[in-house]
């Protein structure tokens, strides 16, 4: 395992090319490029062309992606067509509001669904556990967008504990940034916190049924013991895949969730930079994504190393 | 960043605090006393704990009394560089930092603004241009000549890939007479010179020679203009925030009683939600809801006595377009029963709630009196809605209606290739044209694409027909729409019509304002009973703002230019 996990850091460079590669190439193959978006319907062809030469965009593909690699390869992800802003350092700044709502959205959701999973096991069939298997479907379907709005209505108009807009860095102001981040936090976390209870439930029920639980009973251990100390810790292995799962679900659902908390994140920047076909952006911004994920990935097998010795074998 | 806060602060006056110290909502609140009332240049005081709720807002802190506007703006800015853009919300944050050579008065005349006078030479291709002395750009450099000359030079570079560059038209020379006067000469006499590039802030502001040679193609992202206002801080896709300029002295047509602005500060906020940017409104966490409000929210906005609205015809015509030299619609009657069988009314009063005015003619309602033949075109060639005269077009060209209603001839089908991008209102519009070509017999295939893709997919001509808004800055734009050398290319129609393009030539370069309007007035006659495209509404635009804020207008001519400079809050 140890090994596996060397192995990935080795292909991590291959891995990265083949993103920039699909990503370089995607991009170009949607229809309309930089110069039409930026300059507009009125444009004319020779203006249009003019941009495409002073954007190097006239170049053989192969020249282009062989100069592209070579500026990433010292760090330089470009600049924005559309404003002229250095990737690597947009990428930053719009990076940092979406990792504070995606890991707060992420504690809330781990937490209350492994408080509720672990509960909905241990109660198996009573009304509690039959409340939560009815909830959680509901859960699931309610689109994340609605529900956003939905709890900006109540609880940013109809009742302002939270505010409309404006998410400061909890690095910079702690209690406010963690107030505004609450509401997003909740409507990107509850379609996830929703999968995770079923699971939980699903992994934990599993583990009391298991023959060392019955023996760990005979032999008077008690009940806080077994469920906390024996139990969770093996019922967590399974939902730490579907953790990681969530990261990438978060990336995806925050270009939903930003605009309408007028958040000045990842996703925004993504979403934008697709419409005005800013390739520079779209290509930096996804390959950092990438980057960030497959660390991600990383990390989730060190940590089976670490909670499952069967994999150390 | 952090140097443009600096100098920001450095410039502020004796209560200026130190630019780290992040206001703290408990601390805003209080006021900080300074002694005049006016508090010019004093940093925006943090009154509500959402403006402290704000990455990087940490800036300037708590000044007394600062009076704060807020505006919920849709989408972020692109580039504060008038040369290179012409998103919507860059172009008149463009028309606060940077000012125009002249304005346009409410006469229609050429005003002062950063020339004191001018003269075109007697075969009008020269223009001599006088500058005001004593004018300072916001860093501290001195308007002159030079700034002039750098900034046409660059708008000219092709490098820069200006997009409206042509307006300029073909420049022979631009050079500093003197240190205070400029002249710019033309191969041949260009009309859009005094009506558009002179007189339009937020396209062809002037810029500074200093950081033109300093920023080059990053101007746009520390502006230096010599506007009323200036940045002070730009929080990517977040919030833009100006500040007055308090050296700011052109009287001119724009800015009526002139001087510098009376609000200390606007904070343009980025609220891409339409939902939020009302909630924002209504609660009062923005005291102006600027532009693209949804028909169903303005019209609980106009019941709310607190709140005001400005209404100001728009320079946007929506229009369908039909390509003549494709089967069908190269067929006249066809295209002249679509003309008939469109009920306007019935597409601005259903379709978006009421904000616009039927069009007849391209040039939209705000150059009425220039070159603006509504009412003219209305009665010739008089395309009005009638079902009855559409059908009759079609029976006379030969077109029969089957038992179902579908038409032929000569065994081919009446049915056109209409293509739509897929956002609204377009999307909603082209299902009711559609609807309403079935009235007549005309059978419609729609086709909606991504909207960056849509202009793009037109360039080839496989449509028969298609919808959407044209700007027509200036009325010399019908020559990207309608003139032979734009195919292919902004001439999607395909229209080609050597009498068309002679007139347009003959508008572009007839200076003498009555003689260029007569010229578009019949040109329009013309094109319009061709009818290679039918506009369909001429928008109009709605400005939301509270009570307590006062003098709130708009330019006269330019829809994109509220007139920041009067406000006052109460």
């Amino acid at each position: 395992m140890a090994q596996a996990a060397l192995q990935r850091a080795v292909s991590l460079p291959a891995t990265l090319l083949g993103v920039l590669l699909l990503v370089f190439v995607l991009v170009r193959l949607v229809p309309g490029g930089p110069a039409e978006a930026m300059l507009g319907p009125m444009a004319t062809t020779s203006q249009i062309e003019e941009a495409n030469h002073q954007l190097g965009l006239d170049q053989p593909l192969l020249v282009q992606f062989g100069l592209y690699l070579q500026r990433v390869a010292q760090g330089d992800f470009g600049t924005s067509i559309r404003t002229g802003r250095p990737v690597g350092g947009l990428f930053l700044e719009r990076a940092a509001p979406t990792v504070q709502f995606i890991v707060v959205s992420m504690l809330l959701s781990v937490s209350v669904a492994v408080v509720l999973g672990v509960a909905a096991a241990i109660y198996a069939g009573s009304w509690f556990d039959r409340l939560i298997q009815t909830a959680t479907p509901l859960l699931v379907s309610m689109p994340n967008f609605w529900l956003a709005l939905l709890l900006l209505l109540a609880f940013a108009v109809f009742i302002p504990v939270f505010p409309l807009f404006g998410m400061p860095l909890i690095t910079q102001s702690p209690l406010e940034g963690l107030r505004a981040t609450i509401l997003p936090a909740v409507a990107l976390g509850c379609f996830y916190s929703a999968v995770l209870v079923r699971g939980v439930r699903a992994s934990m029920g599993d583990v009391l049924a298991q023959p060392y639980v019955r023996t760990a009973r005979a032999f008077g251990l008690g009940q806080t013991r077994i469920y906390f100390g024996y139990a969770l810790k093996d019922a967590l292995i399974p939902i730490i895949t579907l953790v990681s799962l969530q990261v990438r679900y978060s990336i995806g659902a925050a270009a939903v969730i930003e605009p309408i908390f007028a958040i000045p994140g990842l996703g925004r920047l993504m979403v934008d930079g697709i419409l005005q076909r800013d390739y520079p952006v779209i290509q930096g911004t996804l390959a950092l994504i990438a980057l960030a994920l497959i660390l991600v990935n990383w990390l989730v097998d060190l940590l089976y190393l670490v909670l499952d010795p069967r994999t150390r074998t | 960043m952090a140097t443009l806060l600096l100098s920001a602060c450095g410039q502020a006056p004796a209560p200026a605090p130190k630019p780290t110290e992040a206001p703290k909502p408990a601390e805003a609140a209080k006021p900080a006393a300074p002694a005049a009332t006016t508090a010019p240049a004093a940093p925006a005081a943090a009154a509500k704990p959402t403006e402290a709720a704000k990455p990087a807002a940490a800036a300037p802190a708590a000044g007394g009394g600062a009076k704060v506007l807020k505006v919920a703006i849709p989408r972020d800015a692109d580039r504060l560089d008038p040369q290179r853009t012409t998103i919507g919300v860059s172009v008149f944050l463009n028309s606060m930092l940077y000012d125009s050579l002249m304005s346009i008065d409410k006469s229609g005349k050429l005003a002062p603004q950063l020339a004191t006078s001018w003269q075109p030479s007697d075969d009008q291709r020269t223009w001599t241009i006088k500058l005001a002395e004593g004018v300072k750009f916001h860093d501290g450099s001195t308007f002159d000549a030079e700034s002039v000359v750098k900034s046409w030079q660059r708008m000219l570079a092709a490098e820069t890939t200006a997009p409206l560059k042509f307006a300029l038209g073909d420049v022979q020379e631009v050079k500093a007479v003197d240190k205070q006067t400029f002249s710019l000469t033309t191969a041949k006499p260009q009309a859009t010179l005094p009506n558009f590039v002179f007189v339009y802030p937020g396209l062809f502001g002037i810029l500074s020679a200093a950081a033109i040679d300093k920023n080059g193609l990053d101007y746009g992202q520390k502006p230096i203009g010599t506007g009323p206002f200036k940045l002070v801080e730009w929080v990517n896709g977040n919030s833009i925030t100006l500040e007055r300029n308090p050296d700011y002295n052109l009287k001119t047509a724009y800015y009526g009683s002139g001087g510098p602005p009376k609000v200390d500060r606007i904070v343009f906020q980025v609220l891409p939600e339409a939902q939020v940017r009302l909630d924002a409104f209504q609660k009062g966490d923005v005291q102006v809801y600027l532009r693209d409000i949804p028909g169903k929210d303005l019209a609980k906005i106009q019941q709310a006595s607190q709140f005001k609205t400005l209404t100001v015809p728009s320079i946007a015509t929506f229009y369908l377009g039909l390509n003549v030299e494709k089967d069908v619609t190269s067929d006249p009657a066809v295209r002249k029963a679509l003309a008939y069988a469109m009920d306007r009314e019935a597409i601005v009063q259903q379709v978006i709630d009421g904000q616009g005015t039927s069009a007849y003619g391209y040039l939209p309602k705000v150059y009425e009196g220039r070159g603006y033949a509504d009412p003219q075109l209305q009665q010739k060639p008089g395309y009005t809605f009638s079902v009855a005269k559409a059908k009759q077009a079609l029976e006379e060209a030969g077109w029969k209606a089957d038992a179902s209603g579908n038409r032929s001839k000569n065994g081919q089908k009446l049915t056109l290739d209409y293509w739509a991008a897929n956002i609204l209102p377009d999307k909603a519009i082209a299902e009711a044209v559609q609807a309403m070509a079935r009235d007549v017999g005309i059978d419609v295939q729609l086709q909606t694409f991504e909207s960056s893709a849509f202009w793009n997919s037109l360039k080839e001509g496989k449509m028969n027909a298609w919808s959407g808004t044209g700007l027509i800055f200036e009325p010399d734009m019908l020559t990207y729409q309608f003139h032979s050398k734009s195919i292919p290319g902004t001439n999607r129609y395909r229209y080609n019509k050597p009498q068309v393009d002679q007139m347009l030539d003959e508008a572009r370069s007839t200076v003498d304002l009555p003689k260029r309007d007569a010229i578009y007035k019949s040109v329009q006659e013309i094109i319009m009973t061709d009818a290679p495209g039918i506009p369909l509404y001429s928008q109009i635009r709605v400005d939301a703002y509270a009570g307590t804020v006062q003098g709130f207008n708009n330019h006269h001519l330019f829809d994109e230019y509220p007139l920041w400079n009067e406000l006052t809050m109460g």
